[in-house]
């Protein structure tokens, strides 16, 4: 398969950097210092039809699918578990628990279904340790004034995802 | 499509990135090992020792720093300038002479593959 030499010269915020943890160590994002209103660096993903956004300072990593474990009697939002560099972490569909459909496809065990080429695993951290969030793709990076971000009630959410 | 370019010199050839990895320009600043930005602490990648391993010119003294994103990762390589950032379109880029770790060119700038570099730097320590 030939491949423009350009694809690899592109920045992609979800590029295969295996190897490199050793190197590169600076991760999250610092609001650069002496403005009065630091732009928030924000992780586009698409579920399904929507695009989303996550803060970059809360993700660690970005994976293409590994095989992923059943848990056969885990807790429906979970996908299963997967193998991070010897670490395990349970692995999230965020489609599924914002109703975005189609959303049902099976990810892990006998059903599972070979991963779509662009779908990726958004390695988060939280207080409880790490997780995984099974994306469809990951879209870029912006920055965002926090001014341009407007807080929606609850009704606005469930019209935004009818 | 078009193409943002961040171009800096290395010894004595211009070589790009792709400008959305940079987000700093630091220096000139002493040659180190480790860069502390922004309360991070970035490990410095030498370009000059990777590009021009044979090159019998002394390095520079005080190179200037590219504080650049690779994956959701950060790094500061050390270059001896950073020229320019240009905008250009993707039908200007050529194939270059072979020459490791280069993509294509554009008039006498090489774009580097940059990933591949970091990567063979890893397993070459």
């Amino acid at each position: 398969m030939t491949t423009s030499p350009l694809q690899d010269f592109l920045y992609r915020p979800d590029e295969d950097t295996s190897g490199l943890e050793r190197i590169s160590l600076g991760r999250g994002e610092v609001p650069p210092s002496g403005t009065s209103e630091p732009p928030v660096g924000m992780l586009l993903l698409r579920l399904g039809p929507r695009t989303c956004a996550l803060p970059l300072l809360a993700v660690r990593e970005i994976v293409r699918p590994p095989i992923l474990t059943e848990l056969p009697r885990g807790p429906e939002e979970v996908l299963g578990v997967m193998l991070l560099r010897g670490e395990v972490l349970p692995v999230y569909e965020p489609k599924r628990k914002l109703g975005i459909v189609p959303g049902n496809v099976a990810r892990a065990g006998p059903d599972a279904q070979p991963p779509p080429r662009s779908a990726r695993i958004v390695v988060v951290a939280d207080a409880e340790g790490p997780a995984g969030l099974w994306v469809d793709a990951v879209e870029g990076v912006v920055r965002v004034a926090p001014s341009q971000m407007k807080t929606l009630d609850v009704l606005e959410v469930e019209r935004l995802l009818a | 499509m078009s193409l943002l370019l961040c171009v800096f010199r290395v010894g004595v050839q211009d070589y790009a990135i792709d400008a959305r990895r940079v987000e700093e320009l630091v220096g000139p600043h002493p040659r180190v090992e480790v860069l502390t930005w922004r309360q991070l602490e970035l490990p410095v990648t030498d370009l000059a020792a990777l590009l021009t391993p044979d090159a019998t010119a002394p390095p520079p003294t005080h190179p200037r720093f590219i504080v650049c994103r690779v994956g959701m990762r950060r790094l500061a390589l050390a270059v001896t300038e950073v020229r320019q950032v240009l905008r250009v379109t993707e039908e200007a880029v050529r194939p270059s002479p072979p020459a490791p770790f280069v993509l294509a060119a554009l008039g006498d700038i090489f774009l580097l593959d940059l990933l591949s570099l970091l990567k063979a730097s890893v397993s070459a320590r």
